[in-house]
Protein backbone atom coordinates (compact mmCIF):
# COMPACT_ATOMS: atom_id res chain seq x y z
CA UNK A 1 0.00 0.00 0.00
CA UNK A 2 1.27 3.35 -1.00
CA UNK A 3 1.20 5.82 1.47
CA UNK A 4 2.32 8.80 0.44
CA UNK A 5 2.61 9.13 -3.58
CA UNK A 6 3.91 12.80 -4.47
CA UNK A 7 1.40 13.02 -7.59
CA UNK A 8 -1.63 12.43 -5.77
CA UNK A 9 -0.28 14.71 -2.77
CA UNK A 10 -0.14 17.36 -5.26
CA UNK A 11 -3.62 16.79 -6.42
CA UNK A 12 -5.02 16.57 -3.18
CA UNK A 13 -3.20 20.00 -2.63
CA UNK A 14 -4.62 21.73 -5.53
CA UNK A 15 -7.82 20.53 -4.67
CA UNK A 16 -7.72 21.82 -0.98
CA UNK A 17 -6.21 25.17 -1.95
CA UNK A 18 -9.23 25.72 -5.17
CA UNK A 19 -11.93 24.65 -2.25
CA UNK A 20 -10.62 26.84 0.45
CA UNK A 21 -9.36 29.52 -1.56
CA UNK A 22 -12.66 31.80 -0.45
CA UNK A 23 -11.11 31.74 3.03
CA UNK A 24 -7.67 32.66 2.69
CA UNK A 25 -8.64 35.10 0.12
CA UNK A 26 -10.91 36.47 2.93
CA UNK A 27 -8.14 36.21 5.66
CA UNK A 28 -5.77 38.00 3.40
CA UNK A 29 -8.10 40.81 3.15
CA UNK A 30 -9.49 41.21 5.70
CA UNK A 31 -5.83 41.73 7.13
CA UNK A 32 -4.80 43.79 4.32
CA UNK A 33 -7.75 46.04 4.93
CA UNK A 34 -6.34 46.12 9.17
CA UNK A 35 -3.10 46.97 8.61
CA UNK A 36 -3.62 49.43 5.38
CA UNK A 37 -5.77 50.82 7.81
CA UNK A 38 -3.70 51.10 10.78
CA UNK A 39 -0.93 52.64 8.48
CA UNK A 40 -2.87 55.05 6.69
CA UNK A 41 -4.22 56.79 10.13
CA UNK A 42 -0.84 56.70 11.44
CA UNK A 43 0.29 59.28 8.54
CA UNK A 44 -1.81 61.64 9.50
CA UNK A 45 -4.64 61.71 6.83
CA UNK A 46 -5.98 64.57 7.44
CA UNK A 47 -3.05 67.25 6.90
CA UNK A 48 -2.29 66.94 3.56
CA UNK A 49 1.17 69.25 2.73
CA UNK A 50 4.73 67.81 3.16
CA UNK A 51 5.64 66.01 6.30
CA UNK A 52 8.72 65.32 7.95
CA UNK A 53 9.53 61.23 8.13
CA UNK A 54 10.71 61.10 11.77
CA UNK A 55 7.18 62.33 12.43
CA UNK A 56 5.59 59.53 10.31
CA UNK A 57 8.14 57.43 12.59
CA UNK A 58 6.97 58.51 15.72
CA UNK A 59 3.52 57.90 14.82
CA UNK A 60 4.70 54.08 13.44
CA UNK A 61 5.94 53.48 16.84
CA UNK A 62 2.64 53.84 18.18
CA UNK A 63 1.10 51.08 16.40
CA UNK A 64 3.75 49.30 16.10
CA UNK A 65 2.73 47.19 19.08
CA UNK A 66 -0.86 46.26 17.41
CA UNK A 67 0.90 45.09 14.20
CA UNK A 68 2.79 42.67 15.85
CA UNK A 69 0.21 41.58 18.44
CA UNK A 70 -1.89 40.77 15.43
CA UNK A 71 0.53 39.34 13.19
CA UNK A 72 1.92 37.61 15.94
CA UNK A 73 -2.10 36.12 17.00
CA UNK A 74 -2.73 34.99 13.45
CA UNK A 75 0.49 33.35 12.94
CA UNK A 76 0.22 31.45 16.63
CA UNK A 77 -3.39 30.17 16.61
CA UNK A 78 -3.12 29.79 12.23
CA UNK A 79 -2.97 26.13 13.07
CA UNK A 80 -6.65 26.06 14.75
CA UNK A 81 -7.77 26.56 10.91
CA UNK A 82 -6.54 22.73 9.92
CA UNK A 83 -9.48 20.70 9.87
CA UNK A 84 -12.01 23.75 10.12
CA UNK A 85 -13.95 23.12 6.62
CA UNK A 86 -14.82 20.00 7.60
CA UNK A 87 -17.23 21.18 10.55
CA UNK A 88 -20.49 19.43 8.92
CA UNK A 89 -21.09 15.71 7.65
CA UNK A 90 -20.97 16.58 3.89
CA UNK A 91 -17.82 18.31 4.09
CA UNK A 92 -16.28 15.05 5.81
CA UNK A 93 -17.61 12.32 3.54
CA UNK A 94 -16.04 14.98 0.80
CA UNK A 95 -12.87 14.39 2.84
CA UNK A 96 -13.01 10.95 4.01
CA UNK A 97 -13.89 9.31 0.31
CA UNK A 98 -11.07 11.20 -1.40
CA UNK A 99 -9.21 8.44 -2.60
CA UNK A 100 -5.64 9.89 -1.10
CA UNK A 101 -3.75 8.50 2.19
CA UNK A 102 -4.30 9.78 5.16
CA UNK A 103 -1.14 11.20 5.33
CA UNK A 104 -1.38 12.89 2.15
CA UNK A 105 -4.49 14.56 3.20
CA UNK A 106 -2.96 15.83 6.45
CA UNK A 107 0.58 16.96 4.85
CA UNK A 108 -1.43 19.16 2.83
CA UNK A 109 -3.74 20.57 5.65
CA UNK A 110 -0.94 20.90 7.42
CA UNK A 111 0.77 23.00 4.48
CA UNK A 112 -2.02 25.11 4.32
CA UNK A 113 -2.37 26.21 7.33
CA UNK A 114 1.42 27.32 8.41
CA UNK A 115 2.94 27.87 4.49
CA UNK A 116 -0.72 29.32 3.77
CA UNK A 117 -1.27 31.40 6.94
CA UNK A 118 2.42 32.70 6.65
CA UNK A 119 2.13 33.93 2.67
CA UNK A 120 -1.90 35.51 3.62
CA UNK A 121 0.13 37.02 6.75
CA UNK A 122 3.13 38.30 4.54
CA UNK A 123 1.41 39.19 1.24
CA UNK A 124 -1.76 40.97 3.32
CA UNK A 125 1.01 43.03 5.40
CA UNK A 126 3.23 44.34 1.84
CA UNK A 127 -0.06 44.99 0.23
CA UNK A 128 -1.56 47.29 2.93
CA UNK A 129 2.68 48.86 3.52
CA UNK A 130 2.32 49.62 -0.31
CA UNK A 131 -1.44 51.19 -0.08
CA UNK A 132 -0.36 53.17 3.00
CA UNK A 133 3.15 54.51 1.05
CA UNK A 134 1.38 55.50 -2.40
CA UNK A 135 -1.47 57.25 -0.20
CA UNK A 136 1.45 58.83 2.16
CA UNK A 137 3.22 60.22 -1.19
CA UNK A 138 -0.34 61.60 -2.49
CA UNK A 139 -0.97 63.83 0.60
CA UNK A 140 2.42 64.00 1.81
CA UNK A 141 4.40 65.84 -1.40
CA UNK A 142 6.36 62.37 -1.59
CA UNK A 143 7.11 61.38 1.38
CA UNK A 144 7.15 58.24 2.60
CA UNK A 145 8.12 55.38 5.07
CA UNK A 146 7.51 51.98 4.54
CA UNK A 147 6.32 49.75 7.49
CA UNK A 148 8.21 47.11 6.97
CA UNK A 149 11.36 48.60 6.94
CA UNK A 150 10.41 50.48 9.60
CA UNK A 151 9.57 46.88 11.44
CA UNK A 152 12.77 45.53 10.46
CA UNK A 153 15.00 48.32 11.77
CA UNK A 154 13.03 48.19 15.42
CA UNK A 155 13.68 44.53 15.60
CA UNK A 156 17.22 44.26 14.59
CA UNK A 157 17.29 40.57 14.87
CA UNK A 158 15.42 39.84 11.88
CA UNK A 159 18.37 41.46 9.97
CA UNK A 160 20.50 39.43 11.13
CA UNK A 161 20.24 36.72 8.30
CA UNK A 162 19.52 33.26 8.17
CA UNK A 163 20.58 32.01 11.79
CA UNK A 164 18.11 34.41 13.28
CA UNK A 165 14.82 33.52 11.09
CA UNK A 166 15.80 30.09 11.87
CA UNK A 167 15.28 30.71 15.50
CA UNK A 168 11.91 32.62 14.92
CA UNK A 169 10.68 29.66 12.21
CA UNK A 170 11.73 26.80 14.98
CA UNK A 171 9.87 28.79 17.46
CA UNK A 172 6.77 29.52 15.20
CA UNK A 173 6.54 25.57 14.31
CA UNK A 174 6.01 24.77 18.30
CA UNK A 175 3.42 27.19 19.05
CA UNK A 176 1.77 26.31 15.08
CA UNK A 177 1.94 22.64 16.38
CA UNK A 178 0.10 23.35 19.54
CA UNK A 179 -2.83 25.02 17.44
CA UNK A 180 -2.76 22.67 14.73
CA UNK A 181 -3.48 19.40 17.76
CA UNK A 182 -5.49 21.61 19.48
CA UNK A 183 -8.11 22.24 15.78
CA UNK A 184 -7.95 18.75 15.09
CA UNK A 185 -8.99 17.84 18.80
CA UNK A 186 -11.51 20.09 19.59
CA UNK A 187 -15.10 20.46 18.02
CA UNK A 188 -16.24 23.41 18.77
CA UNK A 189 -14.03 27.13 18.63
CA UNK A 190 -10.52 25.09 18.89
CA UNK A 191 -8.60 28.37 18.89
CA UNK A 192 -10.77 29.17 22.39
CA UNK A 193 -10.22 25.58 23.67
CA UNK A 194 -6.57 25.08 23.11
CA UNK A 195 -5.42 28.71 24.62
CA UNK A 196 -7.73 28.01 28.01
CA UNK A 197 -6.46 24.55 28.03
CA UNK A 198 -2.91 26.30 27.89
CA UNK A 199 -3.88 28.08 30.64
CA UNK A 200 -4.60 25.88 32.74
CA UNK A 201 -1.05 23.81 31.98
CA UNK A 202 0.72 26.79 32.50
CA UNK A 203 -1.10 27.65 35.49
CA UNK A 204 -0.74 23.90 36.88
CA UNK A 205 2.99 23.47 35.89
CA UNK A 206 3.83 26.89 37.43
CA UNK A 207 1.88 26.09 40.63
CA UNK A 208 3.73 22.75 40.74
CA UNK A 209 6.97 24.46 40.07
CA UNK A 210 6.42 27.19 42.64
CA UNK A 211 5.41 24.32 45.36
CA UNK A 212 8.77 22.42 44.88
CA UNK A 213 10.62 25.46 45.16
CA UNK A 214 8.81 26.20 47.67
CA UNK A 215 9.57 23.22 49.52
CA UNK A 216 12.88 22.83 48.61
CA UNK A 217 13.92 26.06 50.17
CA UNK A 218 11.76 26.12 53.21
CA UNK A 219 12.06 22.43 54.17
CA UNK A 220 15.57 21.19 52.62
CA UNK A 221 18.94 22.77 52.93
CA UNK A 222 19.46 22.36 48.85
CA UNK A 223 19.35 25.08 46.99
CA UNK A 224 18.56 25.60 43.20
CA UNK A 225 20.37 26.89 40.35
CA UNK A 226 19.97 26.46 36.24
CA UNK A 227 22.62 24.66 34.28
CA UNK A 228 25.22 26.21 31.92
CA UNK A 229 23.09 29.12 29.61
CA UNK A 230 25.57 26.87 27.06
CA UNK A 231 23.97 23.64 27.59
CA UNK A 232 21.03 25.01 28.22
CA UNK A 233 19.99 26.83 24.75
CA UNK A 234 20.20 23.72 22.86
CA UNK A 235 18.92 21.58 25.10
CA UNK A 236 15.81 23.79 25.09
CA UNK A 237 15.98 23.43 20.92
CA UNK A 238 15.51 19.81 21.59
CA UNK A 239 12.91 19.51 23.95
CA UNK A 240 10.63 21.52 21.50
CA UNK A 241 11.68 19.54 18.80
CA UNK A 242 10.78 16.67 20.53
CA UNK A 243 7.41 18.41 21.83
CA UNK A 244 6.96 19.90 17.88
CA UNK A 245 7.07 16.75 16.37
CA UNK A 246 4.69 14.51 19.36
CA UNK A 247 2.16 17.12 18.62
CA UNK A 248 1.93 17.31 14.89
CA UNK A 249 2.07 12.98 15.13
CA UNK A 250 -0.92 13.36 17.62
CA UNK A 251 -2.58 15.91 15.44
CA UNK A 252 -1.80 13.34 12.58
CA UNK A 253 -3.29 10.19 14.71
CA UNK A 254 -5.97 12.03 15.50
CA UNK A 255 -6.88 13.28 12.10
CA UNK A 256 -6.91 9.34 10.64
CA UNK A 257 -9.62 8.70 13.81
CA UNK A 258 -12.16 11.14 12.26
CA UNK A 259 -15.18 9.83 11.75
CA UNK A 260 -18.51 11.37 9.83
CA UNK A 261 -20.85 11.21 12.81
CA UNK A 262 -19.30 11.93 16.03
CA UNK A 263 -21.47 13.49 18.74
CA UNK A 264 -19.09 14.61 21.32
CA UNK A 265 -17.25 17.79 21.57
CA UNK A 266 -13.73 16.70 20.70
CA UNK A 267 -12.79 14.16 17.85
CA UNK A 268 -11.67 11.12 19.51
CA UNK B 1 -17.06 -7.59 -2.82
CA UNK B 2 -18.35 -6.48 0.22
CA UNK B 3 -17.96 -8.59 3.17
CA UNK B 4 -19.43 -8.04 6.95
CA UNK B 5 -19.09 -10.31 9.60
CA UNK B 6 -20.55 -9.84 13.31
CA UNK B 7 -21.22 -6.00 13.10
CA UNK B 8 -21.73 -4.25 16.16
CA UNK B 9 -22.71 -0.79 15.90
CA UNK B 10 -23.65 2.10 18.27
CA UNK B 11 -23.15 5.76 18.60
CA UNK B 12 -21.23 7.66 20.90
CA UNK B 13 -23.23 8.52 24.26
CA UNK B 14 -26.59 5.86 23.42
CA UNK B 15 -27.11 2.65 24.37
CA UNK B 16 -29.13 1.50 21.37
CA UNK B 17 -27.45 -0.87 18.96
CA UNK B 18 -27.39 0.18 15.52
CA UNK B 19 -26.08 -3.18 14.51
CA UNK B 20 -25.74 -6.27 17.08
CA UNK B 21 -23.83 -9.48 14.99
CA UNK B 22 -24.93 -8.15 11.23
CA UNK B 23 -23.19 -10.38 8.62
CA UNK B 24 -24.28 -9.90 5.27
CA UNK B 25 -22.01 -10.49 1.63
CA UNK B 26 -23.09 -8.24 -1.53
CA UNK B 27 -21.54 -9.39 -4.46
CA UNK B 28 -19.56 -7.60 -7.58
CA UNK B 29 -22.09 -6.59 -10.41
CA UNK B 30 -25.38 -6.14 -8.61
CA UNK B 31 -27.56 -3.18 -7.98
CA UNK B 32 -28.64 -3.62 -4.01
CA UNK B 33 -32.01 -1.75 -2.20
CA UNK B 34 -30.92 -1.41 0.76
CA UNK B 35 -34.56 -0.86 2.79
CA UNK B 36 -35.53 -0.20 6.35
CA UNK B 37 -37.48 2.03 8.36
CA UNK B 38 -36.40 5.15 9.78
CA UNK B 39 -33.40 4.73 11.77
CA UNK B 40 -32.48 1.32 11.32
CA UNK B 41 -29.13 2.09 10.41
CA UNK B 42 -29.46 2.45 6.82
CA UNK B 43 -26.70 5.55 5.85
CA UNK B 44 -25.05 4.02 8.90
CA UNK B 45 -24.44 0.41 7.01
CA UNK B 46 -23.61 3.07 3.64
CA UNK B 47 -21.05 4.82 6.06
CA UNK B 48 -19.55 1.86 7.55
CA UNK B 49 -18.79 0.15 3.97
CA UNK B 50 -17.46 3.10 3.15
CA UNK B 51 -14.89 3.54 6.08
CA UNK B 52 -16.70 6.96 7.19
CA UNK B 53 -17.54 5.28 10.60
CA UNK B 54 -15.49 2.46 12.70
CA UNK B 55 -16.98 -0.54 13.85
CA UNK B 56 -17.16 -1.07 17.51
CA UNK B 57 -16.57 -4.65 17.12
CA UNK B 58 -16.70 -6.69 13.80
CA UNK B 59 -15.20 -6.34 10.27
CA UNK B 60 -16.16 -4.79 7.06
CA UNK B 61 -14.28 -5.50 4.06
CA UNK B 62 -14.77 -3.68 0.95
CA UNK B 63 -12.84 -5.18 -2.02
CA UNK B 64 -10.73 -7.06 -0.15
CA UNK B 65 -9.25 -4.26 2.20
CA UNK B 66 -10.73 -3.33 5.67
CA UNK B 67 -12.83 -0.37 5.55
CA UNK B 68 -11.91 1.51 8.08
CA UNK B 69 -8.75 1.73 7.45
CA UNK B 70 -9.68 4.02 3.95
CA UNK B 71 -6.93 2.97 1.90
CA UNK B 72 -6.59 4.84 -1.13
CA UNK B 73 -6.48 1.90 -3.38
CA UNK B 74 -10.21 1.44 -2.02
CA UNK B 75 -11.34 4.57 -2.02
CA UNK B 76 -10.50 5.34 -5.84
CA UNK B 77 -13.08 2.26 -6.56
CA UNK B 78 -15.52 3.51 -4.38
CA UNK B 79 -17.87 6.49 -4.92
CA UNK B 80 -20.75 7.95 -2.23
CA UNK B 81 -23.34 10.42 -3.01
CA UNK B 82 -24.69 10.82 0.16
CA UNK B 83 -28.57 12.36 1.21
CA UNK B 84 -27.11 15.47 1.43
CA UNK B 85 -24.33 17.27 0.36
CA UNK B 86 -22.30 20.43 -0.74
CA UNK B 87 -20.66 21.51 -3.71
CA UNK B 88 -17.92 24.03 -3.80
CA UNK B 89 -18.56 27.46 -5.35
CA UNK B 90 -16.95 27.18 -7.99
CA UNK B 91 -17.10 25.94 -11.77
CA UNK B 92 -18.35 23.02 -12.94
CA UNK B 93 -14.82 22.48 -14.73
CA UNK B 94 -12.55 23.63 -12.32
CA UNK B 95 -14.87 20.57 -9.96
CA UNK B 96 -14.06 18.03 -12.83
CA UNK B 97 -10.12 19.09 -12.84
CA UNK B 98 -9.87 18.75 -8.99
CA UNK B 99 -11.52 15.44 -8.89
CA UNK B 100 -11.00 13.05 -11.96
CA UNK B 101 -7.11 12.67 -11.10
CA UNK B 102 -8.40 10.59 -8.25
CA UNK B 103 -10.74 7.96 -10.10
CA UNK B 104 -8.44 6.33 -12.87
CA UNK B 105 -11.19 5.41 -14.70
CA UNK B 106 -13.38 8.31 -15.12
CA UNK B 107 -14.89 8.92 -18.28
CA UNK B 108 -15.60 12.42 -19.59
CA UNK B 109 -17.94 10.91 -22.32
CA UNK B 110 -19.96 9.54 -19.66
CA UNK B 111 -20.28 12.73 -17.47
CA UNK B 112 -21.16 14.68 -20.75
CA UNK B 113 -23.89 11.79 -21.56
CA UNK B 114 -25.01 11.69 -18.20
CA UNK B 115 -25.75 15.35 -17.87
CA UNK B 116 -26.82 15.74 -20.76
CA UNK B 117 -29.75 12.89 -20.33
CA UNK B 118 -30.37 14.69 -17.02
CA UNK B 119 -30.65 18.09 -18.83
CA UNK B 120 -28.35 20.04 -17.04
CA UNK B 121 -25.75 20.34 -19.79
CA UNK B 122 -25.51 23.83 -19.74
CA UNK B 123 -24.82 24.00 -16.29
CA UNK B 124 -21.17 26.21 -16.24
CA UNK B 125 -21.05 27.22 -12.34
CA UNK B 126 -21.85 25.05 -9.37
CA UNK B 127 -22.50 28.52 -7.52
CA UNK B 128 -25.81 29.68 -8.03
CA UNK B 129 -27.98 26.30 -8.97
CA UNK B 130 -30.61 24.49 -6.89
CA UNK B 131 -30.25 21.06 -4.75
CA UNK B 132 -32.22 19.28 -7.54
CA UNK B 133 -29.69 20.54 -9.72
CA UNK B 134 -26.60 19.92 -8.01
CA UNK B 135 -27.83 16.48 -7.23
CA UNK B 136 -27.77 15.54 -10.94
CA UNK B 137 -24.53 16.94 -11.54
CA UNK B 138 -23.19 14.82 -8.02
CA UNK B 139 -24.92 11.46 -9.69
CA UNK B 140 -23.42 12.03 -13.10
CA UNK B 141 -20.03 12.50 -12.00
CA UNK B 142 -20.54 9.05 -9.78
CA UNK B 143 -21.46 7.36 -12.47
CA UNK B 144 -18.24 8.91 -14.34
CA UNK B 145 -15.99 7.80 -12.05
CA UNK B 146 -16.28 4.39 -13.18
CA UNK B 147 -15.73 3.04 -9.43
CA UNK B 148 -16.74 -0.53 -8.81
CA UNK B 149 -18.51 0.08 -6.28
CA UNK B 150 -21.43 3.27 -5.80
CA UNK B 151 -22.89 3.98 -2.61
CA UNK B 152 -26.13 6.06 -3.02
CA UNK B 153 -28.47 7.75 0.15
CA UNK B 154 -31.56 8.56 -1.06
CA UNK B 155 -30.81 9.23 -4.40
CA UNK B 156 -33.99 9.95 -5.77
CA UNK B 157 -34.60 13.06 -3.24
CA UNK B 158 -34.99 16.44 -4.45
CA UNK B 159 -35.36 15.33 -7.44
CA UNK B 160 -38.76 16.10 -9.71
CA UNK B 161 -41.00 13.44 -10.86
CA UNK B 162 -39.88 13.84 -14.87
CA UNK B 163 -35.72 13.27 -13.02
CA UNK B 164 -36.76 9.88 -11.21
CA UNK B 165 -37.44 8.21 -14.23
CA UNK B 166 -34.55 9.67 -16.03
CA UNK B 167 -32.65 8.26 -12.76
CA UNK B 168 -33.50 4.62 -13.72
CA UNK B 169 -32.80 5.42 -17.73
CA UNK B 170 -29.39 6.99 -17.08
CA UNK B 171 -28.52 4.74 -14.22
CA UNK B 172 -29.16 1.40 -16.08
CA UNK B 173 -27.53 2.66 -19.31
CA UNK B 174 -24.23 4.61 -17.49
CA UNK B 175 -23.54 2.26 -14.49
CA UNK B 176 -19.85 0.71 -15.29
CA UNK B 177 -19.51 -2.75 -16.17
CA UNK B 178 -19.12 -5.23 -13.08
CA UNK B 179 -20.28 -2.26 -10.77
CA UNK B 180 -22.03 -2.84 -7.45
CA UNK B 181 -24.36 -0.03 -6.58
CA UNK B 182 -25.91 -0.23 -3.09
CA UNK B 183 -28.95 2.13 -2.97
CA UNK B 184 -30.73 3.23 0.61
CA UNK B 185 -34.10 4.61 -0.08
CA UNK B 186 -37.40 5.01 1.21
CA UNK B 187 -38.57 5.86 -2.18
CA UNK B 188 -39.13 2.47 -3.22
CA UNK B 189 -41.54 2.92 -6.39
CA UNK B 190 -38.08 4.95 -7.70
CA UNK B 191 -35.89 1.91 -7.94
CA UNK B 192 -37.63 -1.08 -8.13
CA UNK B 193 -37.08 -1.90 -11.64
CA UNK B 194 -33.24 -1.13 -11.31
CA UNK B 195 -32.89 -3.77 -8.54
CA UNK B 196 -31.10 -6.80 -8.66
CA UNK B 197 -31.04 -7.78 -4.80
CA UNK B 198 -33.02 -6.11 -1.94
CA UNK B 199 -31.46 -6.16 1.73
CA UNK B 200 -34.59 -4.96 4.37
CA UNK B 201 -33.16 -4.19 7.59
CA UNK B 202 -34.58 -3.81 10.68
CA UNK B 203 -34.29 -3.53 14.80
CA UNK B 204 -30.44 -4.87 14.44
CA UNK B 205 -31.85 -7.48 12.21
CA UNK B 206 -31.47 -8.61 8.35
CA UNK B 207 -35.11 -9.47 7.83
CA UNK B 208 -34.81 -9.92 3.70
CA UNK B 209 -31.36 -10.85 2.09
CA UNK B 210 -31.94 -12.13 -1.14
CA UNK B 211 -32.25 -11.54 -4.99
CA UNK B 212 -34.96 -10.10 -7.00
CA UNK B 213 -35.33 -13.26 -9.20
CA UNK B 214 -35.21 -15.28 -5.77
CA UNK B 215 -38.56 -13.34 -4.26
CA UNK B 216 -40.21 -13.60 -7.13
CA UNK B 217 -39.80 -17.09 -7.43
CA UNK B 218 -41.05 -17.67 -3.77
CA UNK B 219 -43.65 -15.40 -3.97
CA UNK B 220 -46.52 -13.96 -6.24
CA UNK B 221 -47.31 -10.37 -5.91
CA UNK B 222 -51.25 -9.38 -7.12
CA UNK B 223 -54.67 -7.67 -6.09
CA UNK B 224 -57.11 -10.08 -4.81
CA UNK B 225 -60.99 -9.62 -4.28
CA UNK B 226 -61.77 -10.28 -1.58
CA UNK B 227 -63.79 -13.73 -2.42
CA UNK B 228 -60.13 -14.54 -3.65
CA UNK B 229 -58.31 -14.89 -0.57
CA UNK B 230 -56.88 -18.28 0.42
CA UNK B 231 -54.39 -19.80 2.69
CA UNK B 232 -51.40 -18.97 0.67
CA UNK B 233 -51.81 -15.59 1.07
CA UNK B 234 -48.96 -14.04 3.70
CA UNK B 235 -49.96 -10.58 3.79
CA UNK B 236 -52.78 -8.53 1.95
CA UNK B 237 -53.51 -4.90 2.45
CA UNK B 238 -56.47 -2.87 0.99
CA UNK B 239 -56.01 -0.95 -2.07
CA UNK B 240 -58.55 0.61 -4.58
CA UNK B 241 -57.83 -2.22 -7.07
CA UNK B 242 -58.64 -5.00 -4.25
CA UNK B 243 -56.26 -6.54 -1.43
CA UNK B 244 -52.69 -6.06 -2.86
CA UNK B 245 -51.38 -9.50 -1.58
CA UNK B 246 -47.84 -11.21 -0.64
CA UNK B 247 -48.97 -15.00 -1.41
CA UNK B 248 -46.70 -17.82 -1.62
CA UNK B 249 -46.01 -19.01 -5.40
CA UNK B 250 -47.91 -22.26 -6.73
CA UNK B 251 -45.37 -24.25 -8.69
CA UNK B 252 -46.93 -23.68 -12.05
CA UNK B 253 -47.87 -20.05 -11.11
CA UNK B 254 -46.29 -17.37 -13.42
CA UNK B 255 -43.51 -15.10 -12.07
CA UNK B 256 -45.09 -11.71 -11.15
CA UNK B 257 -43.91 -8.29 -11.13
CA UNK B 258 -42.21 -7.76 -7.47
CA UNK B 259 -43.76 -5.24 -5.09
CA UNK B 260 -41.01 -4.00 -3.01
CA UNK B 261 -43.64 -1.52 -1.48
CA UNK B 262 -45.64 -4.60 -0.23
CA UNK B 263 -42.58 -7.19 0.52
CA UNK B 264 -41.28 -4.31 2.89
CA UNK B 265 -44.67 -4.05 4.81
CA UNK B 266 -45.21 -7.96 5.16
CA UNK B 267 -41.53 -8.58 5.65
CA UNK B 268 -41.31 -5.30 8.65
CA UNK B 269 -44.59 -7.20 9.97
CA UNK B 270 -43.22 -10.74 10.10
CA UNK B 271 -45.39 -12.03 7.93
CA UNK B 272 -42.82 -13.54 4.97
CA UNK B 273 -42.13 -17.61 5.48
Amino acid sequence: MNSFNIIRFGNVLRRLCIVRRKKIISLTLGLTIFFALTGIMSIDPFHIGPIDKTEITIRFLGVLGMIVIVFSTFLTIGGYLIISDLNNKNSLIDELTLPASALEKFVARLLFVTIGVMLSLAVSFLVADVIQQLLCMLLHAGTRVSMLGFILDSYPGIRNGFGSLSIYFIAYLFQNSIFVLGGVFFKKVPWLCTIIVLFLLFTIISLAIIGLVSYIYGYTNYHLSLPDIQVCTPLKFLIGAVFTGLNYFLAYRLFCRLQVINNRWFNI
Amino acid sequence: MIEIKDLHYNYAGSKYNVFDGLSVGLDNNSIYGLLGRNGTGKSTLLYLIAGLLKPKSGSVFTNGMEARKRHPEMLRELYMVPEEFELPAISLESFIKIHEDFYPHFSRETLERCLSDFQVQGIRSLRNISMGQKKKVFMSFALASGCELLLMDEPTNGLDIPSKALFRKIVAGNIPEGSTLVISTHQVHDVEQLLDHIIILDNCNLLINASTDEIVGRYEFGYRMPDQMDNNILYAEPSLQGNAVVALRQKDSPETPINVELLFNAAILGKLK
